[in-house]
């Protein structure tokens, strides 16, 4: 009995009981003789003067401007109100994706400066067999000799927390892919006939045609946290052509380009890398990495299926993140080597280390430099515009040599600019940058993928 | 010579004459009371809020087009002849009215008894709209609430949060709903047979089931004896309208006639807001309800509430993990282009924001407040953008009227589990309201209670009568009236404040029956500083001087 009582009263203590009212509320007939809305003030004189003639004049002549930024925006804006009114994003997965959103089949568009529109559709399924296993197939259209198709599978978590498969099939054609010949030589204009890439050090910008059928398998085996070893297997044809405009041949004596006939090669490389970038503490975005380093090195064979002559690929990139301060005020570092075995008369031009581009050395075009070895640094300062937004100015410095043996700091091609990186708190989500050298140039470039992650190397 | 001496004269008078601001009342006693509960017959129309719309315009279009338009700089309306607020739909007088023990603070808006002591409780569906786990029940009273909970990593913030705010804001003077905080079994649940589970947006999904209970309440925290720990909000009485538009009025309401950006309520919660933190600020978070009149149930009309505080007292900041939240907005462009061009060299408010690891305990410091340069979430809500000095001043004296037996009632509305949370959140609270009082204290004239006490003007002067600052010693009045022609009556009088802050004036040089109508400059002197203050007097029916106005430049 005791008890039960004492529960009782433990119950009453918690839960609140029926407050009395301090004031019983208002209603309709307690207010009936209180004066309106507005006329509460007491005012004996004009309680609003109202805009005087200056104003009024002002407001008129800035209607026009106002009227036009208005209709400028109703695109935007209108968007944002049909997201709101019709919930087009839950449209969206509704119509694209189940209802556990793991499997989808939606359109796909991209659009590329002197590309044009890149349509087409991708299926995915991210829980396969109910272990994140992961199925994705895509096919993109965008015109004459532009065109991709691609498929992935992903062990997901099926395999553990610390190994994990993936297989890849890739076919690609690209109508206009830079080559600006192989060395470090300067922009020129175009020369009387064409010049042989191998020897001559000439930079003219061309362009030629590639089409790319890979396999590949890879396989990430995690030993420790942040410790990673990757092994790739990737069997790869690729067939190159003139292109329609600025076309390679114009320049540079085909002939001499080696690889230029076509190139079908085995690719096995191994990867080891060290990575225990982070942030420092949980106010800070998790995109945006404050502190740590980065270690890797990797190695591969190219094994030619095309009768021409194997060779190695190897290389290696260290980033150090130094944390200055709050916000967080971050020192990034950065330096990456890629060298090849073989001489620029065994190596297909395709397969040579490039320089330029939104990756290595900003401020060049994409593919600006090419040879056997290419070498850049980095440094980077970046500080935080808001939770979501971060700024930084980077100068990139390398350039690209014909052996180790010629390596030195001599004739540095040097990009420098400035950038602002849009995040989610866990993912990056865009980085616009506006960059340029000391040969001249203004690049603005938007990255999708941090500028700082790895790449895939295989061509 | 004589005509020079009367050029010299028109100047001293022209220059008398227009140091006296041209406001003048009518001799009557302030509004207590509007009537906005005429007949509103037909349901008004439900404002859908656009959450993107409204603040991408908040953010970027409407701020620009709203400067072009040369919005000029208004006092705010919704005021009586003593430039207080009288009681509405919007706001009732509460804290400094009437006497609130903090025992009704901590009870707040509640009229009923707590569902907890009601169980089992019947879930009628999930809840709508949002992310979070939510449930609609009905108790065994059959009074339906909707129960919220705290996600996992942050255990008893944002429901804690909710209910302290919630207590604070009602007693301050606003309608806010009938929130508490319970704690339940999962074997005090029932599903109703025919349970839905709600969709996001609208609709439902399907039919609610034991097993989806059960998965849903697996993710939400659970007491070390495996109680349940949620937010009860009981259901507004009437039909939900949505919230009210930051500008302008609420066209098919008759009642409601003062732009909302010029409404007093509004703009001077910004202090009230700052004091609690409460960052998140916009239309979704306002509630207008059409309902019935309590006396006369065929008349209709609009009650207008505040809703949703668990985004409070810094949960905002540590449940989105940004030291910023309060200090700047969540797209400040001129704070970002400010960092941009200054390359991140300068200090920032925000990044010294520390506090203890406890239970229920938010990023909600004392330290880092600054009460003039708070910022909620958006500058979408206009009243906060046409706030001026007088609303912000108006709004910390309702801050500065909790006693701190006041402020930890409503805390202790938080049922924290640990007391050193209460603690700390009471402290803090204390701290912030001496910063708000004083920060905007120091604006103006802080002169409060004003009246005519045997010719004698009287006052409160509220730094030194909330015993916030200790500068009795240093403060010096002077006193000077004239005419309602502004023609100047007497000598100008210089006294000191008294020590308890309430100071009455040396008898006034009142204008003469004939004439009946005094405005008194009152001018307070302290840290240098002179702050004017301008309060009209007129005589009542009995002949007896009284304050008929107040006017602060």
């Amino acid at each position: 009995m005791t008890g039960v009582r004492l529960a009782a009263i433990v119950v009453a203590a918690a839960g609140q009981t029926a407050a009395a009212d301090p004031s019983p509320p208002a209603t309709a007939a307690t207010v009936a003789d209180a004066p309106r809305p507005g006329e509460e003030s007491g005012r004996a004189d004009e309680v609003d003067p109202g805009d005087s003639t200056a104003r009024v004049a002002a407001r008129g002549a800035l209607f026009v401007p106002k009227v036009a930024i208005d209709v400028v925006l109703s695109p935007l804006r209108g968007l944002l109100w049909a997201n709101d009114r019709y919930k087009l994003e839950e449209l969206y997965w509704r119509v694209f994706f189940n209802d556990a959103r793991t499997i989808g089949l939606y359109p796909t568009a991209t659009f590329q400066t002197g590309f044009g529109l890149n349509a087409g559709g991708r299926f995915v399924d991210r829980d396969l067999f109910g272990a994140r296993e992961h199925l994705g197939l895509q096919a993109t259209y965008g015109g004459h000799y532009h065109a991709g198709a691609s498929a992935s599978v992903h062990t997901g978590k099926r395999l553990g927390d610390r190994l994990a498969l993936q297989l890849d099939a890739d076919w690609e054609r690209h109508p206009n892919e830079p080559f600006y010949g192989i060395g470090n030589g300067n922009m020129i204009t175009l020369p009387a006939m064409p010049v042989d890439p191998r020897t001559d050090p000439l930079a003219v910008e061309t362009r030629y045609r590639t089409q790319i059928v890979r396999a590949a398998a890879t396989a990430d085996l995690r030993l420790v946290d942040g410790f990673l070893v990757r092994t790739t297997g990737a069997v790869t044809d690729l067939e190159f052509s003139r292109s329609d405009t600025d076309p390679v041949d114009a320049v540079y004596d085909t002939t001499g380009l080696v690889g230029f006939d076509g190139v079908r090669h085995l690719y096995s490389e191994v990867e080891v890398r060290w990575d225990e970038r982070r942030r420092v503490t949980s106010w800070e975005p998790r995109a945006v990495y404050a502190a740590g380093w980065l270690v890797t090195g990797f190695a591969g064979q190219v094994h030619r299926l095309d009768g021409g002559p194997d060779f190695w690929r190897y290389g290696a990139e260290a980033q150090q993140f130094l944390r200055l301060d709050r916000g967080p005020r971050v020192l990034a570092l950065r330096f990456h080597a890629e060298a090849v075995s073989g001489s620029r008369d065994e190596v297909p031009f395709s397969e040579l280390p490039q320089l330029g581009g939104a990756s290595f050395l900003r401020g060049y075009n994409v593919g600006r430099f090419r040879d056997r070895v290419a070498a850049v640094g980095s440094l980077e300062y970046g500080w935080d515009l808001s939770h979501y937004m971060d700024a930084s100015v980077f100068i990139d410095a390398g350039r690209v040599y014909p052996s180790l043996a010629d390596v030195s700091l001599d004739q540095l091609r040097c990009g420098f600019g400035v950038a602002l990186q849009l995040h989610s708190d866990q993912h990056f989500l865009v980085e616009g940058s506006l960059a340029s050298s000391i040969d001249g140039g203004v690049y603005l470039s938007v990255s999708f993928n941090p500028v700082f992650d790895s790449h895939v190397r295989w061509r | 010579m004589t005509g020079l001496r009367h050029s010299w004269l028109a100047v001293l008078v022209a220059c008398t004459t227009h140091s006296i601001p041209a406001v003048r009342f009518v001799n009557a006693p302030p509004v207590l009371a509007v009537n906005d509960r005429l007949d509103v017959p037909a349901q008004p129309e439900e404002r859908e809020f656009f959450h993107d719309t409204y603040h991408y315009d908040g953010v970027f279009q409407r701020r620009l087009t709203r400067a072009l338009e040369l919005p000029r700089a208004q006092r705010a309306r919704g005021v009586n002849a003593l430039d207080e607020v009288p009681d509405s739909t919007w706001f009732t007088n509460r804290i400094g009215h009437r006497d609130l023990t903090p025992e009704q603070v901590r009870l707040g808006p509640l009229t009923t008894d707590s569902p907890e002591l009601h169980k089992p409780w019947t879930i009628r569906s999930t809840k709508i709209g949002g992310t979070t786990i939510g449930f609609i029940i009905k108790d065994a009273r059959g009074v339906k609430y909707l129960l919220k909970f705290d996600g996992r990593e942050f255990p008893e913030v944002e429901t804690g949060m909710h209910v302290i705010v919630n207590r604070l804001l009602w007693a301050c003077g606003y309608n806010v709903p009938e929130d508490e905080i319970v704690y339940f079994r999962r074997e005090d649940l029932v599903v109703a047979p025919d349970a839905v589970i709600k969709k996001p947006y609208g609709g439902d999904k399907g039919k609610l089931t034991d097993a989806e209970v059960d998965r849903e309440l697996a993710l939400v925290e659970h007491t070390a004896d495996g109680q349940i720990r949620a937010l009860a909000s009981r259901w507004l009485d009437g039909k939900p309208l949505g919230g009210h538009p930051a500008e302008g009025v609420r066209g098919d309401d008759p009642n409601d006639l003062i732009p909302h950006q010029l409404r007093r309520d509004l703009r001077g919660a910004y202090s009230i807001f700052s004091w609690l933190d409460h960052v998140d600020v916009q239309e979704g978070n306002f509630l207008d309800m059409w309902t019935k009149d309590p006396a006369t149930p065929n008349r209709h009309y609009v009650i207008h509430y505040m809703i949703d505080f668990g985004k409070s007292l810094g949960a905002m900041a540590s449940i989105g993990f940004d030291l910023r939240r309060g200090h700047t907005y969540l797209i400040d462009l001129a704070d970002m282009m400010k960092t941009f061009v200054t390359a991140g060299t300068i200090d920032r408010s925000w990044e010294h924001r520390a506090v203890p690891a406890l239970p229920g305990v938010a990023l909600f410091d004392a330290e880092s407040y600054d009460p003039g340069s708070w910022h909620p979430d958006s500058p979408a809500y206009v009243p906060f953008l046409t706030a001026d000095h007088i609303d912000k001043y108006w709004g910390a004296t309702i801050v500065a009227r909790f006693t701190p037996d006041q402020i930890r009632a409503a805390v202790d509305a938080a049922r924290l589990s640990d007391p050193r949370s209460a603690a700390y959140l009471t402290k803090t609270l204390i701290a912030r309201q001496h910063a708000t009082a004083l920060y905007w204290f120091a604006r103006t004239n802080p002169l409060a209670r004003i009246s005519v006490e045997s010719n004698a003007l009287c006052f409160d002067d509220l730094p030194i009568t909330t015993g916030f600052a200790n500068v009795a010693d240093t403060t010096r009045y002077t006193v000077t009236t004239y005419d309602d022609r502004a023609r100047r009556l007497g000598s100008p009088m210089t006294f000191p404040a008294a020590r308890s802050g309430r100071t009455c004036s040396p008898p006034l040089a009142l204008s003469g029956a004939t004439a009946d109508y005094t405005i008194v400059r009152v001018d307070t002197i302290r840290s240098g500083k002179r702050e004017p203050l301008y309060v009209h007097v007129a005589r009542d029916t009995s002949a007896t001087p009284r304050v008929i106005g107040i006017w602060r430049p």
